[in-house]
């Protein structure tokens, strides 16, 4: 049912992010079976504080039958403001950070990759 | 070693009708099963019927017709791309409630399965069924060496039906306290009760009730669990608890261990003080035979719903509503949604919502800021005779299935508007790409030990630290 310390979807799910983004990719795992995730470097607007920025998220225990939500960037990026409705500060596991609250609202566990909601976010960060 | 067999009822249903079309000839199929051990008893769990045409089986050089090496081998080799085990099935025509296998069959299956568990590979067994209309006999080769007599196959529809390869003894006299009931469903019906493991999850206001009377049934086994403590505001809906157990913090599940002995000395009662999201409750869970499903949480709804497709366990989930907008009463409903295996599953029905399972999921510090509207967290209104309506529905649903009295009909997901009394019944929906009842390969429905359930490991969220944020990318320290 599980390896050591992450189920077997979520390892599953880790390593296919890790065939697209590489040595970007740093993980944590979160003691339930599921994991932090970060990947580094992920490309943001030029009207933004930095031309990249870390992504971290976590993929739950429960995945696939539940996508990640939200992700969060750290708050020394600054987006021009207004910041999309989206977007709002917290601190998030010890961190001032972004929370980008994107859900995939269509999500089909059966079908859908953990790769696919990564892109509709990082696209999205693009368009910002 | 008694390995068993579960099929849903639409499959046996299609299987027994490609069985006995009536021209009194023998046919054949194969199925392909998941695996589970229960009580290291190996349980196989149909996932795929296929229908075997009469080119498929033909006269036989051995025997009266044997199957085709073509259809084994195309059907062995989907069986091992899938890790499933492979079952060859045929029909003894004019064979009643009584049926064996021949002793060409038996000739037959050594000859053919050792080559077979080569093909099928992985550890999956493989096996030979014969059915009569209603009985079947059969043997399970674990590997060259073990080889098992089937003991029964439980055919999981709106009723239950247990085949075997003979009709039971004949059921002896009830205990007198079960007289009464017995006189509607007869002293056989009384020993399936004894004979099955219930599974209660969540012991509150409605899995009190059900608790309660699935003991006067005379359920021969009840696993209850609940990981929470009785509180004053329980004491209105918890049958069984006392003002004494709120001022103690008892633990719910020792309420209704205490509850069931009184009513029942006789029964076994285990009480796991726990979480279903746990992996090894959710294996306890799996090895029941109905799951009562009384929380109001959407991970234990997941877990549940998924334990009974990827098992094929019938389970039925309750529930009661307050809307009450503007704090005004909009409607006051109670809900009972059977999930029996593929036929009303919760997910299909849109009843696991990923929002609120994000949101479960989530930290106390995510939840705040998950809240954008900063709304209070709103106590739900919760009343005993909600509780009471869902319970007797569900724990009814349930001994119609048992008892082999279900209706047509009867599984229907179906609300109670409790201001009108009227019943609403829902027409169960199917999505053909679910993960927990889907045909897709990725779906686990049948898969059994190799569902992967969606379960926590490290026990109980309760006793998880969550760590701080640790890893600090290169761009951050660029940033700082």
């Amino acid at each position: 049912m599980t390896t050591a310390t992450l189920t077997v979807e979520v390892a599953a799910a880790l390593a296919e992010i890790e065939g697209h983004y590489g040595r970007r990719v740093h993980h944590e795992p979160d003691g339930q079976g599921g994991t932090l995730v970060m990947i580094d470097e992920i490309e943001l607007p030029p009207t933004w504080a930095g031309p990249s920025a870390p992504l971290h998220f976590v993929i739950p225990f429960n995945f696939p039958a539940v996508a990640p939500y939200p992700y969060y960037l750290p708050q020394d990026v600054q987006p021009p403001a207004p910041w999309h409705q989206a977007m709002q500060p917290i601190e998030w596991r010890g961190m001032p950070m972004i929370q980008v609250s994107l859900r995939n609202a269509n999500w089909r566990p059966a079908q859908d990759s953990i790769l696919g909601c990564l892109m509709q976010v990082t696209e999205w960060l693009r368009s910002q | 070693m008694k390995p068993r067999l579960r099929i849903t009822g639409a499959d046996y249903e299609a299987l027994h009708a490609h069985l006995f079309p009536g021209d009194g000839d023998e046919h054949a199929a194969i199925l392909l099963a998941g695996r589970a051990s229960v009580a290291d008893n190996p349980t196989l769990l149909v996932r795929e019927v296929h229908l075997l045409d009469t080119d498929e089986f033909p006269p036989g050089r051995y025997g009266y017709r044997q199957l085709a090496a073509a259809a084994l081998a195309r059907l062995g080799s989907r069986a091992n791309d899938e890790g499933l085990a492979l079952i060859s099935c045929h029909s003894h025509p004019g064979s009643g409630d009584r049926t064996g296998l021949s002793r060409d069959d038996l000739a037959g299956h050594r000859r053919v399965f050792p080559h077979l568990l080569d093909i099928v590979a992985g550890g999956a067994p493989v096996g030979g069924i014969a059915f009569g209309e209603v009985s079947a006999a059969g043997e399970i080769w674990i590997d060259r060496v073990h080889r098992h007599e089937l003991d029964r196959i439980d055919v999981i529809g709106e009723s239950h039906l247990r085949l075997r390869d003979r009709p039971p003894a004949d059921a002896s006299t009830p205990d007198p306290r079960f007289d009464r009931q017995a006189r509607m469903f007869g002293a056989a019906g009384q020993e399936l009760l004894a004979d099955m493991t219930v599974a209660v999850i969540g012991l509150g206001g409605g899995g009190s009730i059900v608790n309660e009377q699935l003991c006067h049934l005379g359920v021969g086994r009840i696993i209850g669990v609940d990981f929470d403590r009785v509180e004053h505001h329980n004491l209105s809906r918890i049958v069984g608890a006392v003002p004494r157990d709120a001022r103690r913090r008892r633990k719910k599940v020792k309420v209704a261990a205490r509850l069931a002995r009184r009513i029942d000395p006789s029964i076994g009662f285990e009480a796991i003080d726990g979480d279903i999201a746990d992996p090894e409750i959710a294996e306890l869970v799996s090895g029941s035979d109905f799951i009562f499903l009384c929380t109001d949480t959407i991970s234990s709804r997941l877990v549940a719903n998924a334990i009974a497709q990827a098992y094929l366990i019938p389970m039925v989930q309750i529930g009661a509503k307050v809307d009450r907008p503007n704090d005004r009463i909009s409607s006051v409903y109670v809900a009972v949604r059977p999930s029996f295996p593929r036929h009303g599953c919760l997910d299909c029905a849109g009843m696991i919502d990923q929002v609120a399972l994000q949101k479960e999921a989530a930290t106390e510090e995510e939840r705040v800021a998950q809240n954008y509207l900063n709304l209070p967290d709103v106590v739900d209104p919760s009343v005993v005779t909600l509780n009471g309506v869902a319970a007797s529905a569900a724990t009814n649903l349930m001994l119609m299935y048992a008892v082999g009295m279900g209706q047509p009909g009867h599984l229907a997901h179906r609300l109670f508007d409790a201001r009108s009394g009227c019943w609403l019944a829902l027409e169960p929906r199917h999505d053909s790409a679910c993960l927990w009842c889907g045909p897709e390969s990725t779906s686990r429905f049948a898969r059994g030990d190799a569902a992967h359930l969606p379960v926590r490991i490290g026990g109980h969220r309760s006793r998880i630290r969550l760590p701080r944020l640790l890893l600090r990318p290169a761009s951050a320290r660029r940033f700082a």
